[in-house]
């Protein structure tokens, strides 16, 4: 068994008999061992409980259960993801030694269908950030070149897979934080349409954009674990009805009209990232689809409405850090209010600070009116032109990133130019659109070799007709096979 | 840098429940200031936006909000005297809730 099978394939091996769930498990702990140091994906490994897992769940195939969409496969989550007894720090020090008190929805949905939790990844901070440099607790590297980022916020997710530690993690994608990492990493990752998978136990951040998203190998994986863990919950009143769709099957793309947005091709769009997008979409044309082009004018002004609307939930969401309810506290000047102001002083990075402070102001009276009335209005506006445009084209194509991965410490310090990141991929999350990036070939930068994304996204609630072009893509096209250059690997090899 | 600006980040500091240093406050004022312009291509909106709830675009109502003050927070004896009482008994320490209307049992 190779490490960068995708699920699926590790799956068929396993009811084949070729491989036990516990050997299976107990390699998967060795490559991270051998391969972590290197990229820096994990912030807890669950050595001891998902050996336990695996041999109960060998145990219950010998006896004749049904084996579940997930079954044996080996999961990370990301830190802001509870699992009762297990850490959710979100990668902050304000939650630090954290235990989650329950199992999330989704999460639970994946132990059913059998997975194993293997481990916790590395975030920035609250979720809040493009290049995995936000976390208190550390910075995973691209797999690529690990001198790069992975991008973010679901990085060490996105690492973790990219380096085949894992073929699968969930990841949250507020403003683009699955399908950007999984972008400059190289692997495939998927937003679901607003409300699609359940809210319950990921820790909030944007409570109106954030969605449990799966990175994974390929397509059908996604496919894979969204049908495992999507569907209506009825302790979280923002999801939709009923099931995750069926997965949609095409021969190729005929009748399929595909739009291309001209804000998806800004002028600053790195020429290796277009023209790596640009062949994509001459393979989907060759592949019977119709290609337009589509204006969406509002979405010149999504940026400044998503980081309007994103930090003012973001202000609200995390008041509720004060040390009284959850993790630590510092002791102040002996007064409450000092004691509330000293624990989230400390205990926030300046990312999230920045965030709250920004979300504070324009939620304040004189100002609310002039950024979250108007972003508010904008935000509607912009879902108004997108279901304008599906009344004229199924899908949207463009890329997921402006530029592959840039180097660790390039934008650290300019949080506009780190803002700029979410570009792309910020449109979708404000009308709740489902949206996917899949590799589309590699950009030579310098002497590197980096990954770019294709971004596919659709109307809401068409989920599976995003994976069924997704799907098609991989199956004729090898960039989603495509493997990075790991000095762990090398070195055993 | 203008001083109303610095004064405006202590001011949101503060509704935010965060000490901000005199040199961290400096460098929010400046990081502000460049996000708020990049942002400001907000109110060149899409004409015709309409509202949260949906409706047609038309006047904009005078919002009604109270003032953003931050309140200085009661004193905790005063909280801790409307706390109910404690009980300790062979399962641990209880907190006796009083009875209300209708619970009979």
């Amino acid at each position: 068994m190779r490490p960068f099978e995708d699920a699926t394939a590790i799956r068929e091996r396993v009811l084949a008999g070729e491989t036990s769930v516990e050997s299976l498990i107990a390699r998967t702990l060795e490559r991270i061992a051998r391969i972590d140091p290197e990229v820096g994906a994990f912030r807890a490994v669950f050595a001891d409980r998902s050996l336990a897992r695996a041999a109960q769940l060998d145990r219950s195939l010998r006896n004749g259960a049904r084996p579940g969409p997930l079954f044996g496969l080996p999961l990370a989550l990301k830190s802001n993801m509870c699992l009762e007894g297990t850490p959710a720090d979100c990668g902050s020090r304000i939650l630090a030694g954290w235990h989650a008190p329950y199992t999330a929805t989704f999460v639970q949905r994946a132990i059913d269908a059998g997975a194993v939790p293997i481990g916790t990844t590395h975030m920035d901070e609250f979720a809040m950030g493009s290049s995995g440099e936000n976390s208190s607790f550390g910075v995973p590297r691209n797999p690529w070149d690990v001198a790069r980022t992975c991008g973010g916020s679901s990085s060490g997710a996105a690492a973790a897979v990219a380096s085949g530690m894992v073929p699968l993690a969930l990841g949250s994608d507020t403003g683009g934080s699955v399908r950007q990492p999984a972008a400059l990493c190289g692997i495939s990752g998927m937003k679901p349409s607003y409300g699609r998978v359940s809210r319950l136990g990921l820790v909030a951040f944007a409570s109106s954009l954030d969605q449990v998203s799966p990175l994974a190998r390929s397509a059908r994986d996604l496919e894979r674990v969204l049908g495992a863990i999507g569907g209506v919950d009825p302790r979280d009143a923002t999801s939709l009805p009923g099931p995750f769709p069926p997965p949609e099957s095409r021969r190729d793309l005929a009748g399929l009209v595909l739009g291309l947005p001209a804000p998806f091709f800004p002028e600053g769009l790195d020429p290796e990232v277009q023209a790596r997008v640009d062949e994509a979409v001459c393979l989907l044309e060759d592949l019977g689809a119709e290609v337009r082009p589509v204006a969406l004018p509002a979405l010149a002004h999504a940026l400044a409405t998503y980081y309007v609307i994103a930090t003012a939930e973001a202000s609200s969401n995390l008041a509720r850090y004060a040390g009284v309810g959850f993790g630590g506290r510092a002791e102040g000047d002996g007064t409450l209010a000092g004691m509330m102001s000293t624990t989230r002083s400390r205990g926030f990075g300046d990312e999230v600070k920045r965030r709250i402070l920004l979300g504070t102001y324009v939620l304040s009276s004189g100002y609310y009116d002039a950024w979250y009335g108007r972003a508010s209005r904008v935000r509607a506006a912009l879902a108004d032109e997108f279901a304008h445009a599906f009344s004229a084209v199924d899908l949207l194509a463009g890329p997921t990133s402006p530029t592959p991965a840039f180097r660790l410490g390039e934008r650290a310090h300019d949080p506009l130019a780190m803002y700029r990141s979410d570009i792309l991929t910020v449109p979708a999350s404000l009308a709740g659109l489902p949206a996917a990036s899949i590799p589309c070939g590699l950009a030579r930068v310098g002497g590197a070799a980096l990954p770019v994304g294709l971004q596919l996204l659709g109307p809401r609630g068409a989920d599976e007709r995003v994976l069924g072009v997704a799907r098609l893509f991989q199956e004729h096209t090898t960039h989603h096979l495509a493997e990075p250059p790991l000095a762990g690997d090398e070195a055993q090899a | 840098m203008a001083d109303d600006l610095l004064a405006l980040v202590r001011r949101t500091a503060a509704l935010a429940r965060l000490e901000v240093a005199p040199e961290e406050g400096a460098r929010l004022a400046r990081e502000f200031e460049r996000i708020l312009d990049a942002f400001r291509s907000l109110a060149e909106g899409p004409e015709g936006a309409r509202n949260a709830q949906g409706t047609p675009p038309g006047p904009e109502p005078e919002p009604r909000m109270r003032a953003d003050l931050p309140d200085p927070f009661p004193h905790p004896e005063r909280l801790f005297r409307a706390a109910p009482e404690p009980h300790f008994g062979p399962t641990g320490t209880l907190l006796g809730v009083p009875k209300t209307v209708g619970d009979d049992a």
